[in-house]
């Protein structure tokens, strides 16, 4: 008799509940990255002159910060497209 | 008069970071030719890669000088949604790198990251300070 689900079906089922779990790691960048823009908009807001040095040290932020976000999508992408755990089968 | 000064600062950083990144993708590609036995697919992943990264970041420059500019409010939910859209061309270049065959995946990943790595190196590890006060005791 044929098992009801068989191991590729398995890792298969797994590995796209583990790209949307990895998905979840994006969502934090785009939450930080609007809040310090907020804040940056208030800062600008209250000392005009000071825009630069603002603009500056988001930028820097920001992009270090987006790339933690880029982490997970790569694990979703690699889980769902190149899946390295089919080949251990 | 010191608005133009803090532009040219600005303007100065992202020179800096982008000529860090073509320098560090350009020394991988380097190594890649020397340790590995076909190249190609690793230099054309970093190359597509870095573009994308330079991309993304000249976007996020010009996203948040906006942002500024605008009510509180309103400028969280601008940078967010400039965030998701950059995340977007991301998901899609990554995609197209995996499923390329010429492309190399990895070579791809590590372009993208290595934006991370030029800021950290440029702007905190640049000062002896930053490894002294590491290994400076707290009670002295």
């Amino acid at each position: 008799m044929e098992p009801a689900i068989t191991g590729r079906a398995l890792i298969l089922a797994a590995s796209a509940i583990g790209a949307g779990l990895a998905m979840i790691a994006g969502i934090g960048p785009g939450i930080g990255q609007g809040y310090a823009a907020g804040k940056g908009a208030e800062g600008v807001g209250r000392q005009p002159e000071a825009q630069g040095d603002i603009v500056r040290t988001m930028l820097l932020g920001a992009a270090v910060a987006e790339t933690t976000g880029i982490y997970g999508l790569i694990i979703a992408l690699v889980l769902l497209f190149a899946n390295p755990l089919i080949g251990l089968l | 008069m010191k608005i133009a000064k803090t532009n040219k600062t600005i303007n100065k950083t992202q020179i800096d970071v982008i000529i860090g990144v073509l320098i560090l993708n350009s020394a991988a590609a380097i190594i890649s030719v020397i340790f590995t036995k076909e190249p190609m697919p690793i230099i054309m992943g970093l190359v597509f890669g870095t573009i994308i990264s330079i991309l993304n970041f000249r976007l996020l420059y010009l996203a948040l000088k906006k942002a500024v500019n605008l009510p509180p409010h309103k400028a969280q939910a601008y940078a967010s949604s400039k965030y998701f859209m950059r995340y977007v061309v991301t998901g899609v270049v990554l995609f197209v790198a995996i499923r390329a065959e010429n492309i190399n995946v990895l070579g791809t990943i590590f372009a993208l990251i290595s934006i991370k790595m030029v800021i950290l190196k440029t702007e905190l590890l640049n000062s002896k300070q930053f490894f002294v006060n590491i290994f400076k005791r707290r009670e002295e």
